[in-house]
């Protein structure tokens, strides 16, 4: 070789070490944005956060679940002006084929829960790996296994007969199968009783703080009557759902359990509950305020079917829950206007209850209606009717029929618990859904009643070709 | 020195339905506010009003200025030049300016080494006004859907305000464009500075040998400063809970590369090996981007600011990529290089990867061969190429991490939830695999020309951001899989048809045509996230399947049992167009030149959601026009759509399409359109000397977006309301306008 390639090759070697010496540590770079995994769970704060996500997570689906629910019960409207798929993917759907679009709209209560029972599922492994004392660990488990109950709750009301996926895989993307609607419910039931054996273990304290809405329920001891009431409603529903008189009797025993407090008659009585506390950002304002919800308005049934007073006027409920609104429409014709908006949550700091005692109350109206105690039945609708609604006590009396007293515990349902998340669910349950106004009755626009909410889209898309309990229900 | 004058106007409206009487719009009025204006004016007559045309007629007139000077003394020599231009918008307050200088300096410092710089420093300011997608009012073209325009809206009250919006409720979910677009401030300010220093070492320079070692050094550097507020009082502002809001979106971004390489030419003399040169050399990149942004709302009256505003929002998020590679690369020239081989290599190791330490190994090869003067001398030459490669596309920052996402607060409490996406700790670059061959063929004394090319794309080891079952309680996880592909051809003609005396015409017309298939996915199919539902259309990764097809509602699902069809999410058109042909003829006369610019596409679909917007509004232009027997007819492939009955042909669209049909707004996309003509005049020395120092002078008169032909229904079917993405881009849905722009400019030499 000639000195001259000698000399080049020397240069290229040149190029080629001066460039390797960046050292590979240079690509060393954290993300700044997020927190990883490893290092959050590392820190002494990671339970506390984590439970505190739980929380967080179960009010995430709760504004959408009651704007759902809320239109198909002809509750509520939510009338964008131009958008009308906000409308008629909820009371018209495919038109002509009274159906909802899977790919539509009127699609939630699946991933937001789900996303919290994947995280209820993390929080259990890492409350068991942890190095709490054991009394901790079961109080942490008990809380968890509560919530995870009161999300399965929130999916098997909106799907009802579809059944619910109640198995979180550890690995994503295995699909997990789907239950029956009776397995759902026995399965939510049975995880609210394992909580209250955990939570009975669980200590004077639980290993983190719970927010404000948990006033009251704040230890195991008492989260323990919240845990209770949760089943009172779990059972019911299932006593409705083919659970029969063992449900009713599981609901009854769960009631006396809960913080129910038949004596109440007043408005602060009533409202003991649990609830999702909202706030200014960086927190999030209640998604139903009255003050920025300017697009949520009330369905006028709730205007003519309001219950008189004594004196004539309209119950007391209606007059402190509805007020008036500037008229709007559907767009393009795909209902009828409305002129009345709801202040049960005047502002963006109001709280949503997740439970509270005028509805257990009124589920222990239905359960002694079930168990043969009309009287009794009839004693909780009249403490409902007189101080809640300033009514006089019902005309009812013990030997009404059942379907008459059923009636009756509907329409109080439909007026102690407006815009809570019930009506749609409670006309279900007593194969009532067609006594639900339909504001369009013919034509390309008339309105349904839907029954289920449909698997997402999505969810359906990851089951393509499964079968037996792998395949999408109703895809 | 150059100085462009021009003017701009809208290119094309969406006309609006003409209303005859009060009884005509009654039923479009929505709500009593609606209804009251429309009684107030239809007398019982309605007088229609140009909404667009007053809203985008704006034809004030736009500059440029360009200056430039280059030259140099002994070692040195010098390149600057100056830019001003300022672009007035067709829509009322808006417009773009942009101010720039670039500095270029070359230095001999002695026989061997020489060193260059370069800096170029920009500002540009831009006020694009509105469009696009938005249900609360404040877009233009979506408002003037649901509101039919029968009043005067476009004219200032004695308060100083305008009127309110009476239409699409007449509250807070609608305004008045003409008063929003005078009253709002939304523009971008982008500094940036580029520079950049290379030094070149000549080591060896013999006969036969050339080494030579080059180092480049370079930043790029901007600021994005954006600024947007809307006053207290326009009437979509109380939607919110929030009267006026104000907002500040800042990015700051930073780039430095610097590299090293070495070239070594080797020329032996040899009669059948012409040159063998081998280039080695590395590179090592740093990306840095942040962006941050503060919104404020319920602002004092004329506050601009976010500062004490009843709610404050703030984001920030710092992106960050480190870039390392090598490369290698031999080309070997052969007989009088009518032979060419190439091959190389370029490995690659990223920050952005799950193993950093890792280099990846891209190799490429390539080689032609001309045949010069082959048969005939008739035929120039005929070169045979081909060429295979494949590069690296790295995983986008965050994908090989993996984190919880912030829950964010409630009762005043943090939280830490799943992240909606699972990172993946062994993330690695997708790779591009890149064949093509073809020929170039040039006749006549290059009168004609012809080339050929075949072209495959192969992208492997996707990168691909998977949707999980909703029920697993997470969205989306990152996986290296599957296969996506494009096959096309490209054709391109070159001709002179006429060259005699003074006068030419020289002709290009360039072909593309190409089909793009998901090969195979390792999950289960999923809509392409990033759109709306299936009721506006959505591309699908599903495997063996054309990626642009649009998969939409139609009632196309048959049951073979009652022979009923039912609404399905299915394939109901191909967003992607048979061919796109672009026909470039220049005529030359002396000094006179005349450039036309034509693209013609044929097909691919557009899912027209602007038109269902007025169509649901009973606003569309052909709104009250009759309707066929049904929109779509029945062909072989797919049954027809409903019957119309006695529905108009506005309402029959919107009435298919509430059925769960889309059809009849996936429509066809295929335009022939003028994008450009000039002429150009060279002036005689003489002219230019009336200036003194000049030496040249040109004049250039121009226009642009002249003409389209087209059936399509919406401004334009080039739209998409995504943006320039890979996928979903075919959703036309209240876009801002297109503008036809018409330039004169002088430039004078010195």
């Amino acid at each position: 070789m000639s000195t001259t390639s000698l000399r080049a090759v020397g240069a290229l070697s040149l190029a080629s070490l001066t460039l390797t010496a960046c050292s590979q540590d240079t690509l060393e770079i954290t993300n700044p944005n997020t927190p990883s995994i490893a290092g959050a769970s590392a820190d002494p704060q990671a339970l506390q956060l984590l439970a505190t996500g739980l929380l967080r997570q179960n009010r995430n689906s709760r504004g959408g679940f009651i704007t759902e629910t809320g239109r198909f019960g002809r509750e509520a409207y939510v009338y964008t002006p131009q958008e009308g798929r906000n409308t008629s993917a909820y009371l018209i759907g495919i038109s002509g084929q009274n159906r909802l679009d899977p790919a539509g709209f009127a699609v939630g209560s699946w991933g937001g829960p789900y996303g919290n029972l994947r995280d209820i599922f993390n929080f259990k492994n890492t409350v068991t790996a942890s190095t709490l004392s054991e009394t901790q660990k079961r109080a942490a488990l008990g809380f968890a296994r509560t919530m995870e109950a009161i999300e399965l709750l929130t999916v098997i009301s909106t799907r009802d007969t579809i059944g619910a996926v109640v198995q979180i895989n550890s690995d994503a993307a295995v699909l997990a199968p789907f239950v029956s609607r009776d397995s759902t419910y026995r399965y939510i039931l049975n995880t609210l009783d394992a909580a209250v054996t955990d939570l009975t273990a669980g200590g004077t304290a639980f290993p983190f703080a719970l927010h404000s809405g948990y006033a009251g329920f704040n230890t195991p001891a008492t989260f323990v009557r919240f845990n209770r009431a949760m089943a009172a409603r779990a059972a019911a529903y299932h006593a409705t759902s083919g659970g029969g008189a063992a449900a009713w009797n599981r609901a009854r025993q769960a009631l006396d359990a809960s913080f129910i407090n038949i004596t109440a008659n007043n408005a602060a009585a009533y409202n003991v509950g649990v609830f999702h506390p909202y706030s200014a950002a960086p927190d999030v304002t209640n998604p139903l305020a009255a003050a920025t919800n300017t697009d949520l308005y009330a369905h006028m049934s709730i205007d003519a079917d309001a219950p008189l007073k004594p004196d004539g006027t309209k119950d007391n409920r209606f007059l402190t829950k509805i007020g008036p609104r500037p008229p709007r429409s559907a767009p393009a014709g795909l209902g009828i206007s409305s002129s009345l908006g709801f202040q049960i949550y005047p502002a963006i700091n109001s709280s949503i209850p997740i439970i509270r005692n005028e509805e257990l109350i009124l589920l222990r109206a239905e359960i002694l209606l079930a168990t043969g105690d009309k009287a009794g039945a009839i004693a909780m609708i009249n403490n409902i009717r007189v101080n809640s609604g300033g009514l006089a006590p019902t005309t009812l009396t013990a030997s009404s029929a059942d379907a008459d007293i059923i009636t009756e515990i509907l329409v109080q349902k439909r007026y102690s618990l407006l815009l809570e998340g019930h009506r749609w669910i409670d006309m279900r349950r007593y194969g009532r859904l067609d006594q639900l106004p339909r504001d369009i009755t013919t034509g390309v626009n008339a309105h349904f009643v839907a029954r289920v909410q449909p698997l997402p889209q999505a969810e359906c898309l990851q089951r393509i070709g499964q079968t037996g309990p792998l395949a999408g229900p109703g895809c | 020195m150059t100085q462009r004058v021009g003017t701009q106007q809208l290119m094309r409206s969406l006309g609006h339905r003409q209303y005859a009487t009060l009884n005509d719009v009654l039923p479009w009025v929505d709500g009593p506010v609606g209804e009251a204006a429309a009684r107030e004016v239809c007398t019982p007559n309605c007088t229609n009003y140009d909404w667009q045309g007053e809203l985008y007629g704006r034809t004030d007139p736009s500059y440029e200025t360009l200056l430039s000077a280059s030259g140099g003394a002994g070692n040195t020599r010098y390149f600057a030049s100056l830019n001003d231009r300022q672009e007035s918008g067709i829509m009322i307050n808006t417009g773009a300016r942009r101010t720039g200088g670039r500095i270029n300096l070359d230095q001999t410092i002695n026989s061997k080494l020489t060193a260059s710089m370069g800096l170029d420093v920009t500002r540009n300011f831009l006020q694009r006004g509105i469009g696009n997608n938005n249900n609360a009012g404040v877009s233009p073209t979506y408002t003037f859907g649901y509101t039919p325009a029968i009043v005067n809206l476009n004219r200032r009250l004695e308060n100083g305000r305008y009127p309110i919006m009476p239409f699409d409720g007449g509250g807070a979910g609608t305004a008045n464009p003409f008063e929003v677009l005078r009253a709002i401030q939304s523009d971008e300010t982008v500094f940036r500075q580029a520079g950049n220093l290379r030094l070149n070492y000549s080591a060896l320079s013999t006969a036969r040998h050339s080494v030579q070692i080059t180092s480049l050094m370079g930043f790029d550097r901007f600021q994005q400063e954006g600024v947007q507020y809307s006053p207290n009082f326009l009437q979509f502002e109380p939607a919110d809970g929030f009267l006026g809001t104000a907002g500040q979106n800042n990015v700051s971004s930073l780039q430095t590369n610097s590299g090293l390489n070495a070239v070594w030419t080797w020329t032996p003399g040899s009669s059948w090996l012409t040159s063998l040169t081998t280039s080695v050399g590395g590179t090592y990149e740093r990306q840095k981007q942040e962006v941050y942004r503060i919104r404020g709302r319920g602002l004092l009256p004329t506050r601009r600011t976010a500062a004490g505003a009843q709610d404050i929002a703030t984001e920030d998020t710092r992106t960050e990529f480190r870039d390392q590679s090598y490369y290698l690369n031999e080309q070997a020239l052969f007989f009088d290089e009518k032979l060419a081989i190439n091959a190389g290599f370029r490995a690659d190791r990223s920050s952005a990867n799950g193993d950093r330490e890792r280099y990846y190994v891209f190799p490429k090869y390539s080689g032609s061969y001309r045949f010069v003067n082959p048969i005939t001398d008739k035929i120039d030459e005929i070169k045979l190429r081909g060429a295979w490669g494949q590069s690296g596309n790295r995983p986008r920052f965050g994908d090989r991490d993996l984190l919880y996402a912030d829950g964010g607060l409630i009762g005043g409490q943090g939280s830490l939830v799943s992240a909606g996406l699972i990172g993946n700790t062994a993330i690695r670059p997708e790779v591009m695999n890149e064949l093509e061959f073809g020929f170039d063929a040039s006749f006549l004394k290059s009168r004609l020309a012809f080339e050929f090319t075949r072209y495959q794309r192969r992208i492997t080891d996707l990168l691909l951001t998977f949707p999980l079952a909703p029920s697993s309680g997470l969205g989306n996880q990152i996986i290296n899989g599957g296969q996506l592909s494009v096959l096309g051809n490209e054709a391109v003609v070159s001709l002179i048809p006429i060259r005699k005396g003074k006068f030419e015409w020289a002709s290009r017309i360039i072909y593309n045509a190409n089909v793009q298939y998901t090969n195979d996915i390792p999950v289960p199919a999923f809509p392409v996230p990033g759109s709306f539902g299936a009721a506006y259309g959505r591309n699908r990764i599903t495997a063996n399947t054309r990626s642009t097809y649009i998969w939409s509602n139609a009632p196309l699902r048959l049951n073979p049992t009652t022979g009923v069809r039912t609404v399905a999410d299915t394939i109901t058109y191909d967003s992607n167009p048979i061919h796109i042909t672009t026909f470039n003829n220049d005529f030359t006369f002396g000094r006179f030149t005349v450039s036309a610019l034509l693209d013609w596409r044929a097909g691919g679909a557009v899912s027209n959601m602007t038109n269902n917007l007025w169509d649901e509004g009973g606003n569309a232009r052909d709104f009250d026009a009759p309707a066929p027997a049904r929109i779509i007819e029945a062909t072989a492939n797919q049954p027809g759509s409903v019957d119309c009955g006695t529905r108009t042909l506005g309402a029959c669209r919107a009435f298919t399409f509430n059925g769960g049909d889309t059809r009849p707004y996936m429509q066809n996309g295929s335009y022939v359109k003028l994008r450009e003509i000039t002429l150009n005049y060279d002036a005689p020395e003489a002219w230019a000397k009336k200036v003194p120092g000049a030496r040249s002078l040109r004049f250039n008169v121009s226009g642009r977006n002249l003409m389209m032909w087209t059936d399509y229904w919406g401004f334009d079917p080039e739209f998409n309301n995504f943006g320039n993405v890979n996928f979903n881009r075919f959703i036309d849905l209240a876009p801002f306008p297109p503008s036809r722009q018409f330039f004169l400019s002088v430039d004078l030499g010195f």
